[in-house]
């Protein structure tokens, strides 16, 4: 009799999860443009439908959760195991692998975290049961109820490898990503994918820098950010990149000021700053697209060096703010000194600054005077990476 | 096939010396009785058999055991040269042969059938998505003696697969072409009037099926007892009406999603058709309490009811169905918003209720509350209960109702088991919808 009950209990909540996930499924194909999931909290409830659906938002209450995410788990798992051991052939595993979207959407909806259900959905992608751009809005659901997902993130690459690079949105990558790393904190899954985004989509390096400065007032902790900022300079500075100038003299104005805290006024013209920043080079074996991007990026790192110290007096230090320092600094520091020892312009990783003698160039020496200023634990970072010979004491724990 | 009468003895030999009496004892037996025990092997033992030596090998394969066969398991490994192979083996033995779902199979195969086994009756070619009218047209010419052809889902079967089985198969009085949307009026009325014998006709989703066809049907098919012509929209009251009149002997009818059907089919069903048991008029909107309680008034031995998004009816047409209708066993009534618990209490006051109704739908029916599951009580064979969106059924009364009749499925959207309880001092919960909601 118990047994009875039991199956009957069970074959109650079979029928319940199934109608569950019937009602999700008819939530995707009713509204094509959905933005966000959500699971909501509600611990009990009465004879209604446990799916909300709210303008381009769904909803699912909490009590069913567990129970339509172990049905769904269960489904899956077992057609997983019944089509490992044998071949696609029959007609009723056709139709159940198509009915497996429905099953899916559920499950990761609920748990993104399960790579087995991924590699399902690749299954069913690869063998034409889903069209792309359904799952590119899937994954971007996906990452509305969990930001930090890398599965969803790298589904993403993993559907674009189908397309050409030009046939691809990536503004639209970019604000997924921005709207992710808004959402949580140092989202690291958030940041390689803009890291992706860069490496593989056209030139978006103007718009990339403004926001990325908007987003860095706005989060001033978030470290990643500012790394993304450090690899778009250096990023910037490889394709040559500079403003196109419709006037003669490019804006360089946070570069002027840099110079002249550094006690080195100079005139504001290309010429000017050219000769006091890189005397030694040898103006034939560089082109001019190069300098310009020079003077640009140096301009750019010049600028956040400022915002940093800006930052600082508004919220006190923070160690952010002293790394993408130290970063904008080096770049400075290395790029005039490659431009002047003749490497070739590439991010040759064995710059041999030990080799280099500051002594000798004026720009140079004046930032090493400057820079010793700064208290002993910068001293320690800067004889370390730039090899400016500072006399330094013990660390002390105060540093 | 312990024949102990024979040698009783022969039991006690040990297994090793046991090899040559063994095959004396089955030569022994006559080959009627082996073929006899071998007609109740399926097609995959029967194979196995044949590979045991020679004699069984020729018994096994003997076309009288060969009669029924179902490769619905094997699907695309069946190719032609399958086919082929029984069909020679089987020839006039072979009756009834499922195919369903062997996609690999196409017109050649069919042909070659057909060639061999004059005396098919059943033939079930369901999901064969190659085949086409080929295939018909060497069915019509030599299997005179084909009872039933199942064609569901054969996309390629036109008009002519009709006039040909009509042609050639005059016993034929089953047919079913469900989903081949090719199919039309011309192709029915060919078959109607060469098959008249037809007893179940089933076009579920032939949108191109129309009055006309279903006129033919009526006209040429009087002994017509199942007709389904789920979603074919077209249909009218005039089709259905002529039906009613020229086909007494009609028991199972679906005309699902035939929403320019009035009670004027109604009416008619229920004056001519006494004998109906099964009615499925879900999505037929414009039905009202009259057309059901001509029904309930005549047609006593309706079994199963599926009137889902029959909006317009009320407890009306309960009451008419509990009085008039003692056998009714299933009764859905999905999406029926105007029926209430007095509803409910007239149906479970009337002679099906306390023994013979099993399965009862109410779900998306927003008037329905825990007053029903107190009525329901009294049924004492009821199996099922769906109440998916009834928002003023508590689970109280669900519990109630299971103390009483401890069979019994109540589907709901309730959770399984109980809620957990709610402990004191839980930090408020925030979350982001709660400005949506």
């Amino acid at each position: 009799m118990e047994d009875d009950m039991a199956v009957d209990a069970n074959n109650e909540k079979r029928v319940l999860c199934e109608k569950i996930i019937r009602d999700i499924n008819a939530v995707f194909l009713k509204d094509a443009d959905l933005a966000s999931f959500e699971i909501i909290p509600k611990e009990t409830n009465c004879n209604k439908s446990p799916v909300v659906h709210v303008e381009h938002n769904l909803g699912l209450e909490s009590w069913c959760a567990q129970h339509v995410y172990d049905h769904a788990h269960r489904t899956l798992i077992s057609h997983r195991r019944q089509t490992s051991q044998q071949q696609l052939r029959t007609l009723q595993q056709q139709q159940q692998s198509d009915a497996l979207a429905k099953y899916l959407n559920v499950a990761l909806l609920i748990n993104p975290d399960v790579t087995t259900f991924w590699h399902i959905r690749r299954q069913l992608v690869q063998k034409n049961r889903l069209s792309i751009n359904k799952e590119l809005q899937f994954s971007a659901l996906v990452l509305s109820i969990k930001p930090k997902s890398n599965e969803a993130f790298a589904y993403r690459r993993w559907l674009y490898s189908f397309q050409s690079a030009d046939a691809i949105d990536w503004p639209n990558e970019i604000s997924i990503c921005e709207r992710s790393a808004d959402r949580c904190a140092s989202n690291y899954h958030a940041w390689s994918h803009r890291h992706w985004v860069l490496r593989s989509g056209p030139c978006l390096l103007q718009s990339e820098l403004m926001r990325t400065e908007k987003f860095l007032r706005k989060h001033i902790s978030d470290y990643s950010c500012y790394h993304y900022r450090q690899v778009l300079l250096g990023r910037a500075y490889e394709l040559c990149f500079c403003m196109p100038s419709g006037e003669a003299q490019p804006q360089l104005g946070s570069l002027l000021e840099l110079l002249a805290e550094y006690g080195l006024p100079c005139e504001p013209n290309t010429e000017a700053l050219i000769q006091l920043m890189l005397p030694h080079m040898n103006r034939s074996t560089v082109s001019v697209q190069r300098l310009r991007s020079f003077l640009y990026c140096c301009n750019v790192a010049a600028y956040d060096m400022r915002l940093c110290k800006e930052q600082r007096a508004l919220y006190g230090p923070r160690d952010c703010f002293e790394l993408h320092r130290r970063a904008a600094l080096k770049f400075i520091v290395e790029q005039c000194v490659r431009l002047q020892t003749e490497l070739t312009a590439t991010m040759d990783n064995s710059l041999q600054l030990d080799k280099f003698d500051y002594g000798k160039h004026p720009f140079l020496e004046a930032v090493r005077q400057a820079e010793s200023a700064l208290g002993g634990k910068h001293q320690r970072w800067c004889n370390l990476h730039l090899n400016f010979g500072y006399p330094v004491a013990e660390a002390t724990w105060r540093d | 096939m312990t024949n102990s009468g024979r040698n009783p003895h022969r039991f006690d030999q040990t297994f090793l010396g046991a090899t040559e009496l063994d095959d004396e004892l089955i030569k022994q037996l006559p080959k009627e009785v082996l073929l006899r025990v071998f007609s109740y092997l399926d097609v995959v033992s029967l194979c196995r058999c044949a590979q045991v030596c020679k004699y069984w090998n020729v018994l096994a394969l003997d076309g009288s055991s060969w009669q029924k066969i179902n490769l619905f398991d094997f699907q695309r490994d069946i190719e032609g040269p399958v086919i082929e192979n029984i069909s020679q083996r089987c020839r006039g033995f072979l009756k009834s042969l499922s195919l369903r779902g062997c996609q690999s199979l196409g017109d050649q195969s069919v042909r070659t059938l057909a060639n061999h086994c004059h005396n098919i009756e059943h033939l079930d070619l369901s999901e064969c998505k190659k085949i086409t009218d080929i295939s018909t047209q060497s069915i019509s010419r030599y299997c005179t003696k084909l009872t039933a052809i199942n064609l569901d889902s054969c996309s390629n079967i036109t008009d002519n697969s009709l006039k040909y089985l009509s042609d050639g198969c005059p016993n034929l009085m089953e047919i079913n072409v469900s989903w081949c949307h090719l199919i039309s009026e011309n192709g029915v009325e060919a078959l109607a009037r060469g098959c008249v014998k037809l007893r179940k006709f089933s076009s579920k989703g032939c949108k191109q099926i129309n009055d006309n066809a279903i006129m033919c049907l009526a006209k040429y098919c009087p002994d017509i007892m199942v007709l389904n012509v789920h979603s074919c929209e077209t249909i009218s009251d005039s089709s259905i009406r002529q039906l009613a009149a020229k086909c007494p002997k009609l028991q199972k009818l679906c005309v699902s999603k035939c929403a320019d059907l009035t009670d004027l089919s109604l009416m008619a069903l229920s004056q001519h058709n006494h004998l109906l048991n099964t009615l499925e008029v879900s999505g037929c909107r414009n039905f009202t309490d009259i057309g059901f309680q001509a029904l309930g008034r005549n047609c006593k031995y309706l079994e199963r009811m599926d009137l889902e998004e029959c909006n317009q009816i009320t407890d009306l047409t309960l009451a008419h169905l509990a009085t008039g209708c003692p056998g009714l066993e299933k009764l859905t009534l999905s999406h029926c918003e105007l029926i209430t618990d007095d509803g409910i209490r007239h149906l479970t006051t009337g002679s099906c209720a306390a023994e013979i109704l099993s399965v009862l739908e109410l779900d998306n029916c927003p008037l329905i509350t825990d007053r029903t599951l107190e009525h329901l009580v009294s049924c004492h064979n009821l199996q099922r209960i769906e109440l998916f969106d009834c928002q003023l059924i508590t689970r109280t009364a669900i519990r109630k109702l299971k103390n009483h009749l401890p069979n019994i499925k109540v589907h709901a959207y309730f959770a399984p088991g109980t809620p957990p309880a709610v402990t004191s001092g839980q930090r408020p919960r925030y979350c982001r919808c709660c400005e949506i909601l």
